[in-house]
């Protein structure tokens, strides 16, 4: 094995999460390396944050304050504005968020005006349905917000109406598309207060806000779908943060995680030909996701003996639902997911204490953090994955003194 | 003038017991095959026919079958009158509605530790199948083939060492839910009235214990009323035994043995052949090729549980799994994207094991329990639909002295006259080749009318499900001419969001289309779309294995994200 040399703070997975941790752990002076797989949830997010689970229009949220560190970081990550938003769904609903991609609209600073839908002939939108939806939403019909369609010409060949909303946003980062699409929306929408658009700003993270600069009236996209620009562009502005941060990023999958004379040793998965390599922390933020990024895998295979749940990787950490640790289900085949219902499926996690700290068979694991939906007990919410990540890395930095 | 050699029997009223005239000849109750099938029979020969289904058309087994009409070869030895109904209906079936027939040819695996065993079985299978063969140009299947090891597994690779010669035989798949709904829009177009979300809640019955109508309520509207009717036929399939009581009646007169059934379907085409195995319990399963998914089935249990809650159990789905897993290891590995459960109205019999009991149908004339002019259909296999329908149409007929000419194994069914080109949906609807053929198998020539709508309004065109892939002119089509209400509706007729995404994609906007047209809000679409996706994530859940967990991980935050958790009830 390689050793790749010894870090303070070492953090795996580069979603939301991990970027949080790296930069809390960089702002207390910890050299940091991080090392990310492979896309998670973070990457396929809708563009919609937020805080406290979002449970339905109609239904009152409470309202989570937002900390002095959990804004800093989003101050300097600069994709995510955080505030009272009102946000436009690709499923035709309006909804209230915490936070929100800077690419798509609020309808907050809208109420009781006129907005235009862009009706643009691809096949995934349906322009006159979705205004008569939104028009429907219990905050349009409070504050008297219109809803209209309104005809745009955005497709130049036929095969666009069809392409992936990435495709489609994508081309869009192109700058002579972006002016043609703008002088399309300032004519179309003249009468109109604000312009609606689908998950097409672009990939980049500034198409948006070049957008806005060459339309009269705010524009905006509404929610992205599995997969789409929001999440794209999230991916994009960790990546650079960590870079800004100066914080070595690697590309690897970890494989194990284990104490070695009082610091842990991180194994990553070796590339063909080479051999595994090992990075030493004095501390690990393990950010790996949870069943929706396969950070924490769903089994049931009796053939080979693992049932149930498992980390992805090996680590001298627990797994927990519901407050209690798992040690084995009464069954070969795992959990019954027909009698819990698939959001079980989300509240299980690697088991931690309040702090985030790891645990195994209830005793603490110095040194070693959980964050994000890796974590059980921890609200799987963008913003909360963030917050997280900022308290595991603030605790997994030097300066914190051992409890 | 037919001369009289009935036994006299009271006539058919053609009065109230106000002396009012009598709305229609006969009222049927249950839009499932059976059900649907005499509404068509009946309407064709002439008679007024109102028909009310609780649910949905093809709600129940119909609609939750292995989805073939087969030859019935299991009765072969026990049950062969069964056998040859079933091949010769068969046979109509593919007469009148050609659209909605693909073939599924089986492999019969054969195992052995020892070599004369395993020729032994060999022979008697081949025997076997000779007999069947006889029985095969009834439904223009071909003949079997007797296979050595290689040949088999030269077929198909994915069978397990060990396989030691087969044989292969041909059946036919059908979509049971299409067929039911061929048959309502043929009923339809011949002056039946068809009413599905609609419950009968009582069968009204004069003072001498005459049937002479039903009591009913739109589940969706609220809207009861009455309807009378000379006859009443009870064509609720497994429901049977509680319309008996709804006309006062015992359960005990509609003796049936509900046996419940279930299917998985996977993600793609595993195999190109259906493949035979044996359950742990000697039962026999298999594995098919339907279309553009696999379908692993069946099993068959006493159900003494909710009719109209049937789901499938993680138990029921591992049993199969675990069969298929002996001749087809790979399946193992494969990803199931959901399950369907219905309970089949088997003839009741005592001290049977499920399995043996008859597949037979039988009319019941409830005169007998002083109920005269109310009749049950019981039992019956959907390939033999058509000649049940046709039976219990007869005695209809016979009590009303309706003298039209039987066609139901001739007229065709709606979009079965002729055929479509896919190319020419492709070519003239700009649509991709894959959604013109789904198109086409759905429609039969009624794929053009569809076309016709793309042509008129482009915006028609759009694919709304991307898994199936269906498109909003379909969407819209059987929403106005094919009786879909709810989004589950939508998805029993077209399989939208049935597929890998469980209807993420597609169940809010179908919810919304299903609400625009049938002049209710946004939010009654919106909560359409909840109900089915509650529903279908109940039916998948069974059957999640850790592939399928991550999607349904993913799909739950992309729900919550942009349509939020579905209402509370208060």
């Amino acid at each position: 094995m390689s050793g790749l040399g010894r870090y303070e703070v070492v953090v795996v997975g580069g979603g939301i999460a991990g970027t949080a941790a790296a930069w809390a752990a960089t702002r207390a002076n910890a050299r940091v390396l991080l090392v990310h797989d492979r896309a998670g949830s973070t990457a396929l997010y809708s563009g919609a944050a937020d805080l406290a689970p979002w449970r339905g229009a109609g239904v009152r949220s409470t309202a989570v304050p937002v900390s002095d560190e959990l804004r800093a970081f989003f101050a300097e990550l600069g994709q995510i504005r955080l505030g009272d938003f009102r946000i436009a769904t690709r499923q035709g609903v309006v909804r209230s968020a915490a936070g929100a991609d800077r690419a798509l609209l609020d309808l907050a600073p809208l109420a009781g005006l006129r907005v235009a839908v862009a009706d643009v002939q691809r096949d995934e939108w349906d322009a006159p349905l979705l205004a008569w939806a939104f028009s429907d939403s219990d905050w349009a019909l409070r504050t008297r917000t219109v809803f209209e369609p309104v005809r745009i010409d955005a497709l130049r060949t036929g095969p666009e109406r069809r392409i992936a909303p990435y495709d489609f946003a994508a081309l869009h980062d192109e700058p002579e598309r972006l002016a043609a699409l703008a002088s399309a929306i300032t004519e179309a929408c003249g009468e109109f207060d604000a312009c609606l658009l689908g998950p097409w700003l672009g990939v980049e993270l500034e198409t948006a806000e070049r957008l806005q600069k060459l339309v009269p009236v705010p524009v905006g996209e509404c929610t992205s779908p599995l997969a789409g620009a929001a999440g794209a562009r999230l991916e994009r502005a960790c990546a650079a943060l960590l870079g800004r941060l100066g914080v070595e990023a690697r590309r690897a999958r970890a494989r194990s995680v284990t104490p070695r004379a009082g610091r842990w040793a991180l194994e990553l998965e070796p590339s063909a030909g080479e051999k595994a390599k090992v990075a030493e922390g004095d501390a690990v933020v393990l950010a790996v996701g949870g069943v929706a990024a396969g950070g924490i895998r769903f089994e049931w295979a009796p053939g080979d003996g693992r049932q149930g749940f498992s980390a992805s990787l090996e680590a001298p950490i627990g797994l927990a639902l519901d407050g209690e640790e798992l040690s084995a289900f009464g069954s070969l085949y795992g959990p019954s997911l027909e009698r819990s219902g698939l959001e079980l499926l989300e509240r299980v996690g690697l088991a931690v204490d309040e702090r985030g700290r790891a645990l195994r068979l209830g005793s603490v694991q110095e040194g070693l953090f959980v964050a994000g939906d890796a974590a059980a007990g921890v609200a799987r919410t963008l913003l909360g994955a963030a917050e997280s990540g900022v308290r595991a890395g603030t605790l997994a930095g030097p300066g914190e003194p051992a409890d | 003038m037919e001369a009289s050699r009935e036994p006299a029997q009271p006539d058919a009223p053609e009065r109230d017991e106000a002396g009012q005239a009598l709305d229609v000849d006969v009222i049927v109750i249950g839009g499932g095959v059976n059900g649907t099938g005499v509404a068509r029979d009946a309407s064709l020969r002439g008679m007024r026919v109102a028909l009310f289904e609780r649910h949905d058309l093809a709600f129940g087994a119909s609609g939750n079958s292995s989805g073939m009409i087969h030859g019935g070869p299991r009765y072969l030895t026990s049950d062969p009158d069964v056998t040859y109904t079933s091949c010769l209906d068969s046979g109509h079936i593919q007469q009148i509605a050609p659209h909605l027939l693909f073939r599924i040819p089986f492999l019969a695996p054969i195992f052995g530790a020892r070599e004369l065993v395993a020729e032994a079985m060999l022979a008697a299978y081949d025997a076997f199948f000779d007999v069947y063969d006889r029985y095969q140009p009834l439904k223009r299947g071909k003949p079997h083939v007797r296979l050595d090891a290689d040949a088999l597994r030269a077929l198909e690779p994915g069978l397990v060492d060990g396989v030691r010669g087969g044989v292969s035989f041909d059946e036919w798949g059908i979509d049971g839910a299409r067929l039911c709904v061929a048959n309502a829009v043929d009923a339809a177009e011949n002056g039946a009235e068809i009413r599905t979300h609609t419950t009968v809640t009582e069968v009204l019955r004069r003072s001498d214990g005459r049937v002479y109508g039903v009591r009913y309520r739109d589940r969706m509207s609220g809207e009861s009323g009455r309807r009378t009717a000379k006859l009443v036929v009870n064509a609720t399939g497994a429901w049977a035994p509680i319309t008996a009581t709804l006309g006062g009646l015992t359960p005990e007169v509609t003796k049936i043995r509900p046996g419940k059934g279930i299917h998985v379907f996977l993600d793609r085409r595993l195999t190109n052949y259906a493949i035979l195995a044996r359950a742990v319990d000697g039962r026999e399963v298999f594995l098919l090729p339907w279309q553009n998914v696999s379908v692993l089935g069946t099993t068959d249990d006493d159900y003494y549980g909710d009719l109209d809650d049937v789901v499938a159990t993680g138990d029921e789905v591992r049993y199969l799994f675990q069969a298929v897993a002996n001749v087809f290891p790979s399946i193992s590995g494969a990803r199931a994207i959901g399950t369907w459960g219905g309970v089949r109205p088997t003839l009741h019999g005592w001290g049977v094991n499920e399995d043996r009991l008859s597949r037979e149908h039988r009319v019941v004339d409830h005169r007998k329990d002083g109920a005269d002019g109310l009749y049950s259909m019981i039992g019956g296999k959907l390939a033999s639909y058509r000649l049940f329908a046709e039976e219990m149409t007869d005695e209809l007929a016979r009590r009303l002295r309706v003298h039209g000419a039987k066609r139901t194994h001739t007229a065709k069914l709606p979009g079965g006259d002729g055929s479509v080109d896919p190319m020419e949906l492709v070519v003239r609807g700009g649509m991709e080749a894959v959604t013109a053929t789904r198109l086409e198998y759905r429609h039969g020539t009624r794929s053009l009318r569809i076309l016709e709508r793309m042509l008129k309004d482009p915006r028609e065109a759009a694919v709304i499900c991307p898994c199936e892939p269906v498109t909003l002119a379909e969407v819209r089509y059987v929403v106005k001419e094919e009786y879909a209400r709810t989004v589950e509706d939508v998805a029993r007729r077209t399989r939208l969001g049935l597929g890998a995404c469980g209807g993420l994609r597609c169940a809010a906007r179908c919810g919304r289309v299903v609400a625009a047209m049938t002049e209710r809000s946004p939010r009654d679409g919106l909560l359409l779309a909840h109900e089915f996706l509650a529903n279908a994530a109940r039916r998948r859940a069974p059957a999640v294995l850790p592939d399928q967990a991550r999607q349904e991980a993913l799909a739950l935050s992309a729900l919550r994200a942009e349509i939020g958790e579905p209402p509370r009830d208060e």
